[in-house]
């Protein structure tokens, strides 16, 4: 049930049984809103080498919600390593950058090349603006800065201790 | 937005097995790719060819199904370079080389010691060349 404006009692107004079940919905919304959650645990990493902002999965990290006026909190949590001097993520909001220009974060990364040295926290969270009634579509997106190869670990423990796994979720609030 | 060519992944196990392909076969064109875990995706700029996206995907194809899973893929093989000269660098002993140079009497001697020290630095120029061509501009 979706959160519902609560209706205003009046002295001498009766209860009635539909206005009390709104307030019952409404407390059951707000303890369980729209909400969307993706846990990875893939056979293989991430990578991309690409310069402009793309899905990092569009199939997988991907979350479709209804939601009922609110605003969204999105939170993405990961670890990255490049062949490069970095890598840039953003959350995509209906097909819109939530950071815009080089997306929410910079992360900068240590690299030999061979994907086996420090990973770098790629952690973020966004609150949108109020978002009109409805289904939205929130994904992450990430580039390379400079082309070098980043890399998402993505729980295939291709390399010791980063058999790390990213969650992403969004929940309206 | 780039033109995307999604693909199976087949046998690709990094980026870097099949980019040289497509940087030389498309040059100019060729915008960089990504991969999960069952698709690359090959982002290919504004403006490209439907021949470009089928040479994109025929490049892809050729190289991916040439891979030989036995040979390591390229970042491992860049480790192992990198171990090896590192290893034989680690083998210097600071103590052992200045008595040898402190043990010079001949010119043969001479010889040996610059000939072990020219190799420790020969090691270490390949190993900054690799950091070097992995790092990128800092």
């Amino acid at each position: 049930m979706p959160y519902v404006t609560p209706y205003t009692f009046v002295a001498g107004d009766p209860l009635t049984a539909a206005q009390l079940n709104a307030v019952q919905a409404n407390i059951s919304y707000l303890k369980s809103p729209s909400t969307g959650v993706v846990n990875v645990n893939n056979a293989s990493d991430y990578t991309t080498t690409s310069t402009t902002l793309v899905d990092i999965d569009a199939a997988t990290l991907t979350i479709t919600i209804t939601t009922y006026g609110g605003r969204v909190q999105l939170g993405f949590t990961g670890s990255v390593l490049s062949t490069g001097n970095g890598a840039n993520f953003d959350f995509i909001i209906d097909g819109a950058q939530a950071g815009g220009n080089d997306g929410l974060i910079s992360v900068g990364t240590a690299t030999d090349g061979t994907y086996t040295v420090r990973s770098a926290n790629c952690s973020m969270t966004f609150t949108t603006a109020a978002l009109s009634a409805g289904s939205h579509q929130f994904k992450v997106a990430w580039k390379s800065p400079d082309g070098g190869t980043i890399k998402l670990w993505a729980g295939a423990g291709s390399a010791s201790g980063k058999d790390t796994h990213p969650q992403f979720w969004a929940r309206e609030v | 937005m780039a033109i995307e060519v999604r693909l199976q992944r087949g046998n690709l196990r990094e980026p870097e097995e099949v980019e040289p392909a497509l940087r030389a076969a498309l040059p100019g064109k060729y915008a960089g790719m990504s991969t999960t875990p069952s698709e690359a995706i090959l982002y290919l700029i504004d403006g490209s060819t439907g021949d470009d996206t089928q040479l994109a995907h025929d490049t892809y194809t050729q190289v991916v199904n040439a891979i030989d899973p036995k040979v390591p893929p390229p970042s491992e093989q860049k480790r192992l370079k990198r171990l090896t000269h590192l290893q034989t660098i680690q083998t210097l002993d600071f103590a052992d080389i200045k008595a040898q140079i402190d043990g010079i009497s001949n010119i043969s001697q001479a010889k040996t010691t610059l000939t072990r020290l020219a190799r420790v630095v020969w090691e270490m120029l390949a190993l900054m060349d690799l950091n070097q061509s992995d790092m990128g501009d800092e």
